[in-house]
């Protein structure tokens, strides 16, 4: 009886098992989806980053059908979640949000992943950089700001969100076009620099203006200029350092992306898929909320964009940050 | 008793050890920060706090050497007689590591639980009742709740 | 400010569904601040995309509730397995667990939950009555004050040293020297990481901490054990749980604990409003300075009931203050607020000093949310205290296998990380010889937690100054600061002469 019993699951288990294998074997990507895909954010829960990827991975289950889970995996600059989904099997399952430090990484020194080896998904959002100062500050428009900064060497702070950051990049690249001198002063991240400057123990910030909308809103700070390509939709009045004068633009974005090697029908459908999550309200919602400028570009478009980026940053970054 | 027992002296030498090998790098980082930036460079801080490190390190040895060492592991046979465990439940847990590394994390855990309970001398009926419940209930909380993922 | 919007206001809260989301909220902040290595803001983080759902007085309902159970339930692991839940009740371990070693764990936990609702309603009054002022005074700090406040934290490692200074200070420095593994601060140089990426991220905290109180403690007691003596033991426990009646602090000692608790709610209050200052490092400043104001200082650290109602008080009485800043500037003083200011953004609300005026029904709605919180904290807090004590009287060899798994997963779980979960089990062994030794693994811990914040905050600060040391007495707060640190270096000191004379 046992024995009969014991044949059965054996035979069961094997049925099953040839199977899901034939299965496989045939198709792949028709049935793409056969389990969770999970997404790797680089960094910690409750960021800007981390919200945008929850969003997305909540309208991706939607359109694929299965559950979608959003894992955290921080350090070095992002880099450790970053190379965690680089060594991850490139079968689709595992897909990483993309920031913009992704091309800045290997510039930095800080790791040897690039985005060279990640298939881009889309990109979903660009985030402008805005030189941001006290309210009661002499300055009121950029050339002031920088006149002054041209007669005091060094005399003016200017907080960013980390060394080696895009904020950190974007206000070095002014400092160069404008032949200034900052003194530059990374923070832990952007609370505390806007923080600081609320405090007054620094001149200017430069982060994203949705990092000092609040302040802004409340009359505390002024925002001389955008660092980025097109005006802010926080601050659609001020103009950006391009329509002021200085050949400057820099700004972060964020994508997802899947590990290079993934077959090609899965990543079509997963770029397919995000062709869809991307125009969806809910996250044109929250991109609008949280300050983010909407800015889908498709894979191949994204891939291409991400490589410009790489190149510019590997030649910017060791002019910029003087080590 | 002073001149029987020298663990002290080998763990002060150890925080020197350490203290060493953090201050060589720091030298090469830089104490003196670089011309753009104002104020000490990246080797300052592990420089000053690799000294003080050694500083109590041979405090450690000195306190040793006149007053004799602490007595770390005591004499009592019974209690020696537990290092074997201690020994076993390393080489569990190492085995645990590799297990999750290439196989399944709760797979991992259940032989875990089942090799702890055996080295702690509980009976099979114990352990098969408490592995299967904890790692059922491990899954159910961490993996239908909380939605962590433990592959690698 | 005005009472007809407060009644008002009121009449909203205490609706059914309102309770209920607070109530659910509470529950599960419980849950996960009582698991070491979940965090507070993993529990809000993971709440917060399902409350967009809801009206925002429930949805809030919801996230205060788990916000300041999780944090009260840190102490509740920090008592019975000696690991903090979450790194705010990092000063609860200290007395928490040997009070729970001596037997008084139903105690403990009584006092852990009475004193953590202590803390959170003496926050809540700062923040209704005094939001405007604190906020503007801690939004001032600059580097030069951080550093201050650090250096003020790692004082405490003298107190945590037990009975050997030398050897605790020897822990503490090689803490600070670990600190330094990882990305410089302001370089973004890559240091002592062996070109591994996991050691580019650092050595974070809470794996270590893990590891050397709950992984070090087990394996001390498997090397303490002795089946001879088994009998014995667990007669004593059954006599400790039958002890365990009492819960709630007797007259005498609540009297005793009243001023000392009072002064860690305010000062943690005012800690938590500043921007770039959490739970762990007021609950560390509080407890040492309760210590060497108490009359009772030698029993900091082997049970005292008075530094573990401090230490429970000033990890809760952060939330209030980090609130204020929150409400008050729309800055961000941790991970949680900065998830709040988001779910604020999505139902429209923008924080800062805007809010006050444009929403300032909701504010108040915030405010007696925090109050009801904490009510329903103390009502499941209690009712469950000695129940939570009791399933921990389970034999040891089972808690040893309960509380290895648990910190393995709970290692893992803080950044889904495979080699958080390796640094937890070197530093669990280490943790152990060390403890054999009369090496106190609380001044590493301090070491390595301040670390960062110590040299980040110096640097930051000359860097500002373009290199001279002035900027350290020319700024009135630091200067305060300073002279306190040195007060209370030099307090034991000054006490004495002073007694001589008199």
């Amino acid at each position: 009886m046992a024995n009969k019993y014991w044949k059965f699951v054996k035979y069961a288990a094997l049925s099953l098992a040839v199977g899901c294998f034939a299965s496989s074997a045939v198709n792949a990507a028709a049935k793409f989806p056969k389990k969770q895909v999970q997404i790797v954010v680089p960094y910690a829960p409750g960021g800007a980053s981390d919200t945008v990827a929850r969003i997305y991975g909540k309208e991706l289950e939607k359109e694929l059908g299965k559950p979608v889970v959003v894992v955290n995996r921080t350090g070095a600059s992002g880099a450790v979640g970053l190379e965690s989904v680089k060594n991850s099997k490139p079968d689709g399952y595992t897909m990483s949000y993309m920031p913009v430090e992704s091309t800045m990484i290997s510039a930095l020194g800080l790791s040897d992943i690039s985005s060279d080896d990640f298939t881009f998904v889309c990109r979903v959002m660009t985030i402008p950089a805005a030189i941001t100062v006290s309210k009661d500050a002499p300055w009121n428009t950029l050339d002031d700001f920088l006149k002054y900064a041209k007669e005091n060497p060094g005399k003016i702070t200017v907080g960013n969100s980390g060394p080696g950051s895009i904020w950190n990049v974007a206000a070095a690249s002014l400092e160069k076009a404008a032949g200034v001198k900052f003194t530059h002063v990374p923070f832990d991240g952007a609370a505390p620099a806007v923080a600081a400057l609320l405090g007054k123990n620094i001149s200017a910030v430069a982060v994203s203006p949705s990092e000092v909308k609040t302040n802004v809103d409340a009359g505390q700070f002024k925002v001389l200029a955008v660092i980025g390509d097109q005006h802010s939709s926080v601050v659609p009045d001020v103009k950006t350092t391009k329509e002021l004068g200085y050949d400057v633009s820099a700004m972060g974005w964020g994508g997802f992306a899947v590990p290079k090697g993934t077959p090609a029908d899965v990543f079509k459908i997963l770029n397919d898929a995000s062709a869809k999550v991307a125009q969806s309200e809910a996250l044109k919602k929250l991109l609008a909320e949280r300050g983010f400028e909407y800015a889908y570009l498709d894979g191949k478009d994204m891939d291409a964009f991400a490589k410009a980026q790489l190149a510019q940053y590997k030649e910017l970054i060791p002019q910029l940050i003087k080590k | 008793m002073g001149n029987k027992l020298k663990a002290d002296i080998v763990v002060g030498f150890c925080f020197i050890f350490a203290a060493v090998a953090f201050f060589i790098p720091s030298l090469k980082l830089g104490i003196a920060g670089p011309e753009a930036i104002a104020g000490p460079g990246p080797g300052f801080f592990p420089a000053v706090c690799s000294c003080f490190t050694a500083f109590f390190g041979m405090w450690i040895i000195l306190d040793a050497v006149k007053k004799g060492s602490a007595d770390f592991f005591g004499t009592d046979q019974e209690q020696r007689s537990n290092f074997k465990i201690i020994a076993f439940v390393t080489a569990i847990f190492i085995l645990f590591v590799l297990i999750w590394a290439y196989a399944d994390f709760f797979v991992a855990t259940a032989l875990l639980c089942l090799a702890f309970n055996k080295a702690f001398g509980r009976s099979l009926k114990f352990n098969v009742i408490f592995t299967l419940g904890y790692v059922a209930l491990l899954y159910g909380v961490f993996v239908m709740l909380l939605d962590v993922q433990f592959d690698i | 400010m005005d009472l007809s919007l407060w009644l008002s206001n009121l009449y909203n809260i205490l609706t059914p569904s309102v309770l209920m989301f607070n109530f659910a909220g509470v529950l599960i902040g419980v849950c996960i601040g009582a698991l070491p290595g979940l965090s507070a803001t993993m529990a809000v983080a993971i709440l917060t995309p399902i409350t967009f759902w809801f009206e925002p007085s429930c949805g809030f309902a919801m996230l205060i509730g788990v916000w300041n159970s999780s944090i009260f339930a840190g102490g509740i692991s920090a008592v019975l397995i000696n690991t903090p839940g979450t790194p705010a009740s990092i000063a609860s371990t200290f007395d928490g667990y040997q009070l729970y070693k001596q037997g008084r764990g139903g105690l403990a936990l009584g006092i852990n939950c009475i004193y953590s609702v202590m803390g959170g309603l003496i926050s809540t009054l700062f923040l209704i009555f005094l939001a405007f002022p604190i906020a503007s005074f801690t939004i001032s700090f600059g580097p030069t004050e951080y550093f201050m406040l650090a250096l003020f934290g790692l004082t405490m490692m003298i107190s945590v040293s037990e009975n050997n200074i030398v050897k605790g200070m020897a822990m503490g420095f090689a803490g600070l020297m670990l600190s330094c593994v990882g990305i410089d601060p302001l370089l973004a140089v890559k240091r002592f990481t062996m070109d591994t990426t996991a050691l580019v991220a650092g050595v974070s905290f809470l794996p270590v901490m893990i590891g050397m109180f709950g992984i070090g403690e087990v394996l001390n007691q498997i090397y303490e054990f002795k089946k001879s003596k088994e009998a014995e033991h667990m007669l004593m426990v059954k006599q400790a749980s039958s002890k365990l009646g009492r819960v709630t602090p007797t007259w005498k000692q609540f009297k005793a604990m009243f001023r000392p608790t009072v002064l860690a709610g305010a000062e943690s209050s005012v800690i938590g409003a500043i921007p770039a200052a959490g739970g762990d490092i007021a609950s560390i400043i509080c407890w040492g300075q309760a210590k060497k104001l108490s009359k009772h200082p030698e029993e900091y650290g082997k049970g005292s009931t008075e530094g573990f109602a401090v230490s429970c008080t000033a990890n809760n009485g952060v939330l209030g203050g980090a609130l204020t800043t929150m409400l008050t500037l729309g800055i961000p003083g941790d991970a949680v607020t900065a998830i709040l200011i988001g779910s604020l953004m999505m139902y429209g609300m923008q924080p800062g000093p805007k809010m006050f005026t444009e929403d300032a029904g909701f504010v108040i709605q915030i405010m007696q949310l925090m109050i009801l919180s904490n009510l329903v904290i103390i009502l499941v807090g209690l009712s469950t205290a000695k129940m939570s004590a009791k399933i921990l009287n389970a034999k040891p060899q089972t808690v040893w296998t309960v509380v290895t798994v648990l910190c393995i997963v709970g290692s893992y779980a803080l950044n889904n990380s495979f080699s958080d979960v390796l640094i937890m089990a070197v530093a669990g062994l280490a943790g152990f010889f060390f403890k054999r030794g009369g090496y106190a693994p609380g001044p590493f811990i301090l070491g390595l937690l301040l670390g960062g914040m110590l040299e980040s905050n110096l640097r930051r600060a000359l860097v500002m100054s373009h290199g001279s040391l002035m900027i350290f007495v020319e700024r009135p707060v630091t200067c305060v600061l300073l002279l306190l640190i040195v007060i209370t270096l030099f307090y034991p000191l000054i006490k004495k002469h002073i007694f001589r004379k008199a």
